[in-house]
């Protein structure tokens, strides 16, 4: 049971890990690296799942017939969800750069806690 | 069995590498421990034989998003003094919160009915890509369109015109 468990269990504590981060650091660079984290973690239990369910039974113990696997999708079908998200990662990350570095620029400081001029 | 141990081992060294990144005192040290993560989890894809996907997160994560990050932290470098920083007044709840969060995440994924189905075309390069520029054609192209709109929308946040430099003040086009 632990072998096919183990990437799940590894994900969620990734995950959590990572939302810790967010919580208490205050560099912007490290809470965003924290959030790459998290997404990683993210991707990896999308993976687990497509791996361990890339093909459904034809039948299901009690003999009831599940519609064809055909139509549920084939077994590549989570590599590609995974692939489109680090794409996404990819221009996420770039683009929360480029704002992180575009506000050091302005202030001359980074620190999530000052960083408050919207605020109402 | 040996893929177990090995699963096992990885699963260790990435929570090692994940703790480093979310508490080490320096931005450098958090953006290498990410590299080591990131890397521990390619080894992962291809222990599950998810072939393509190792090579996807080693290049794309691994090699490009670290590199990004990595120019960031030189970027922001001055400001070593206060990198290290916590947000002293959220610790205790961030980290309490995390864990139930955790908690929850563990024992749901702990109940998850997980059957050893996968055939042996499960990973191949050939149905991914049979797939990939067939079913999933738009979605792929869009993530192209994405990353375009990404790339000229990182070119307006850092372009800045050369009266802007020396005045020290924002661009405002």
């Amino acid at each position: 049971m632990i072998d096919s468990h183990i990437t799940l269990l590894l994900s969620a504590a990734l995950f959590a890990i990572g939302a810790a981060g967010v919580a208490v650091r205050r560099n912007p660079l490290i809470m965003f690296m924290c959030i790459e984290l998290m997404l990683n973690s993210a991707n990896l239990a999308l993976a687990t799942f497509s791996h361990y369910y890339s093909r459904l039974p034809e039948t299901l113990p009690g003999s009831v017939d599940l519609i064809p696997s055909t139509e549920l999708g084939s077994a590549s079908d989570g590599s590609i969800f995974v692939f489109l998200v680090m794409t996404i990662a990819a221009a996420e990350a770039v683009v929360g750069l480029a704002i992180i570095i575009a506000i050091f620029r302005t202030r001359k400081e980074v620190d999530a806690d000052q960083l408050s001029e919207l605020k109402g | 069995m040996i893929i177990f141990v090995a699963k096992c081992i990885l699963s260790v060294l990435a929570l090692v590498s994940a703790l480093g990144v979310a508490f080490s005192r320096q931005a450098v040290h958090s953006a290498l421990c990410l590299t080591f993560n990131l890397l521990c989890v390619a080894v992962l894809y291809l222990l599950m034989s998810l072939h393509f996907l190792g090579a996807a997160q080693l290049l794309v994560y691994a090699g490009a998003i670290m590199v990004v990050f990595l120019f960031a932290v030189t970027v922001l470098a001055p400001e070593d003094e206060m990198l290290g920083k916590w947000n002293d007044s959220y610790r205790l709840t961030g980290v309490a919160v995390a864990a139930l969060l955790g908690g929850c995440l563990i024992a749901v994924n702990r109940t998850a009915n997980l059957r050893d189905l996968n055939s042996p075309e499960a990973g191949s390069l050939r149905q991914f890509a049979t797939d990939l520029f067939g079913k999933y054609v738009f979605p792929f192209e869009g993530t192209a369109f994405v990353l375009l709109v990404a790339l000229i929308g990182v070119v307006l946040l850092g372009h800045r015109r050369l009266r802007d430099l020396d005045r020290g003040g924002p661009s405002r086009d």
